[in-house]
């Protein structure tokens, strides 16, 4: 396999050797010593939000796919069978809107001859990418979805479709292990949307806070769009819990946390998970600040080249997770062009069962094997708002800050 | 559930009502279904954030400069676009404001992304303690901006001369026409206005919550929601409106749960077009039919 540009290396298993470097900058600087692909475009195509209520993860997603594509292409293309061949990539709005997502991704396979997918975000949104990947026997890789409550969407398991992000056992650990860095009363109350990742979320969360010295005290749910809060907020109030855990959408997230502030609940940690992993600080603005959330990227996580793709967008997209949403989709570029070019051709079912032998492949998010439930797990962490960044507050080897308790922008 | 969550929520039905009084104004006097009133209302937000941005005031105090350039912005719309299509066809204006929301929606999306921007202020992070219950200074002040905005247009609508002609114009615009009643005028006038109010409600909604442009067809829709309850063009009829959405979605959260609230909403709007089809304080229709009877006689009650 020829995959320069990427910065991906293979590290055994049935990928084949990568003419890798080091790291994703200095590929994207050694195009110039590349020839250029001569091969007829290999097409990838992706629906993403750029607009609707998930709109917010569109454009780091499809910055992260652009720049993958671009540094491939740049260092020469995939070699596919012995011919250098350009990736080109096909974007489609899908408006954060399940129903359009299928109809879009249906596009890119008819209209737009896309060999291959890549995802978006959310299981809202994966899932009927995903079903339509199945449907039409087209290999697709999404990158920012948890996998349980994706893999769960199909009791008969994906067949096209692969999802690679962190696994929500262990991110719903996160919360509680992130906690024990301060002083609490050990006492936990969920917030939680209708959707499908509101519901596997908070019984995950149900189910793991006794296994780490939490109650879980009380729990709101309610469906995305709720503006009033402020009952299920004095509820919370009143079971005195000194952790806050939100699954919601970011502009829910902003209503409770302004509703949190106006009815003088400041807990010790505070968690919008979801809506708080990217612009939460634009969208609720000093409200922000000490709002805690997973991550899923670390400078120090066995990645390759990750630091260059973060230090080459965290202008544009901040030093947090939106610029970590840019590392993720990079990576799966990384991943379909290592299997596109082990498969040696752009049938999808070659593609597809290269895929699914994808193993220890470094990429600039981290080393990725897909496994036989078509999950790549990588590990988790917590970050919290401090100002404009999001540093990593826990696990202690990864830190690069510390945790700030109570939270300050909710301090009464 | 609590008494403070039902007023809580009756409270914030301020905001609901704010949201809907244009939409009730225009359909009542112009005929017009505004489909664009939801990013009316987003726009307000929108101009009031990038007011703030620069000039660090209160989010309220913008609406001195929101408000008039809203209501010159929609007169025009209504004078050079609105205007030309409301003889053409029934279908002509919703087909235009749908237009408009679309235009607006992707304008807005342009300009400010899709990531939710709310503005701050210190009535939308307070609470105050009246009779040993929390209210949240957003949800009063949302309610007293409500109570003025539907008293000052109906003093307006009932008490003034300007007011009985716009009264004329939506009853029949025909003889007011023949007695000097400028009917495109009045109708720019209250588009405008309409839309000033919109402005109002944007201001509150994107300080005491958040804005994004996906918003407005969710406030459309809780516009359509409150008028349909309070009556259409029924002035007054639009704050009762707001309140009982307000006060519905509490009191079903509280007793049943949150997820049950905008079920019960949409519930309670179906069964009052069932019962009462014209709103639930507009006058049923008098028993022996009159000749050429207004159908929008509410609007200058």
């Amino acid at each position: 396999m020829t995959l320069a540009a990427c910065g991906g290396s293979s590290g055994g298993g049935t990928s084949s050797s990568a003419a890798a470097s080091s790291d994703a900058a200095s590929a994207s600087a050694s195009a110039s010593e590349t020839t250029a692909p001569v091969g007829e475009p290999i097409v990838l195509g992706t629906s993403l939000p750029l607009t609707g209520p998930l709109g917010v993860f569109g454009p780091p997603i499809q910055a992260g796919y652009e720049q993958a594509v671009k540094a491939i292409n740049d260092a020469g293309g995939v070699d596919v069978g012995g011919t250098m061949r350009p990736l080109s990539l096909v974007v489609k709005d899908n408006k954060s809107d399940p129903t359009v997502v299928t109809s879009t991704t249906k596009s890119l396979i008819t209209d737009d001859g896309a060999v291959a997918l890549l995802g978006s975000v959310t299981p809202p949104l994966t899932i009927p990418f995903s079903v339509v990947a199945d449907q039409e026997q087209i290999p697709a890789l999404s990158g920012l979805t948890p996998t349980l409550a994706w893999k769960g969407a199909n009791a008969a398991g994906w067949k096209y479709a692969y999802d690679v992000f962190i696994d929500e056992v262990e991110q719903t650990t996160v919360n509680f292990l992130a906690s024990d860095l301060v002083e609490t009363n050990k006492k936990v109350y969920l917030f939680m949307d209708t959707e499908e990742d509101g519901k596997a979320m908070g019984a995950l969360w149900e189910a793991q806070a006794g296994k780490y010295g939490y109650t879980i005290v009380g729990r709101s749910d309610f469906p995305p769009g709720t503006t009033d809060f402020s009952q299920f907020v004095q509820k919370a109030k009143a079971t005195g819990a000194d952790v806050v855990i939100a699954q919601v959408i970011p502009p829910d997230a902003v209503a409770l946390w302004k509703s949190m502030k106006a009815l003088k609940y400041q807990p010790k940690t505070a968690w919008p998970e979801k809506a708080g992993v990217v612009g939460f600080n634009q969208s609720a603005g000093p409200l922000a600040e000490g709002a805690s959330t997973f991550g899923w990227w670390a400078p120090k996580n066995g990645n390759v080249g990750g630091q260059a793709v973060y230090d080459a967008n965290k202008a544009q997209f901040g030093e947090g997770l939106a610029t970590a949403g840019v590392i993720s989709s990079y990576a799966m570029v990384q991943v379909m062009a290592d299997a596109i070019s082990r498969a040696g051709s752009t049938d999808p079912d070659a593609i597809n069962k290269a895929l699914g032998e994808t193993k220890d492949l470094a990429t600039v998010l981290a080393v990725i094997t897909l496994g036989a439930d078509h999950r790549g797990v990588i590990p988790a962490n917590a970050v919290q708002w401090q100002g404009a960044a999001q540093p990593i507050v826990w696990p202690a080897d990864q830190a690069t800050a510390k945790l700030m308790a109570p939270v300050p922008g909710l301090a009464p | 559930m609590s008494a403070e969550a039902l007023v809580n929520g009756a409270l914030l039905g301020g905001l609901y009502t704010l949201v809907a009084l244009g939409l009730s104004l225009v359909f009542g006097i112009m005929r017009v279904v505004n489909l664009a009133h939801g990013i009316i209302v987003i726009a307000g937000a929108y101009l009031a954030v990038v007011i703030t941005r620069q000039v660090p005031v209160d989010p309220l105090l913008t609406f001195l400069v929101v408000g008039p350039a809203i209501f010159v912005i929609a007169a025009l719309t209504q004078r050079l676009l609105l205007q030309r299509l409301l003889g053409q066809s029934l279908e002509a204006p919703l087909v235009a404001t749908f237009g408009l929301l679309l235009v607006g929606q992707g304008l807005f999306t342009f300009i400010f992304g899709t990531s939710p921007l709310s503005m701050t202020a210190p009535w939308a992070q307070s609470s105050v303690n009246v009779l040993g219950m929390s209210i949240l200074t957003l949800n009063l002040v949302a309610f007293a901006l409500a109570v003025v905005v539907i008293v000052a247009t109906q003093l307006v609508l009932t008490r003034t001369r300007f007011g009985t002609a716009l009264r004329a114009s939506a009853i029949d615009p025909a003889t007011a026409s023949t007695l000097g009643v400028n009917i495109n005028r009045m109708h720019a006038l209250t588009f405008g206005a309409a839309a000033a109010i919109a402005a109002l409600a944007g201001i509150v909604y994107g300080t005491g919550l958040s804005v994004n442009p996906s918003d407005a067809l969710p406030l459309l829709v809780l516009g359509f929601t409150v008028v349909v309850m309070g009556g259409v063009g029924n002035i007054p009829g639009t704050l009762v409106g707001g309140v009982l959405v307000g006060i519905v979605a509490a009191a079903v959260g509280g007793l049943i749960g949150p997820v049950y609230s905008p079920i019960a909403v949409n519930v309670l709007l179906l069964i009052l077009l069932l019962v009462r089809p014209r709103g639930l304080f507009v006058r049923t229709a008098p028993r022996k039919p009159r000749a050429k009877a207004p159908v929008n006689e509410e609007v200058a009650a």
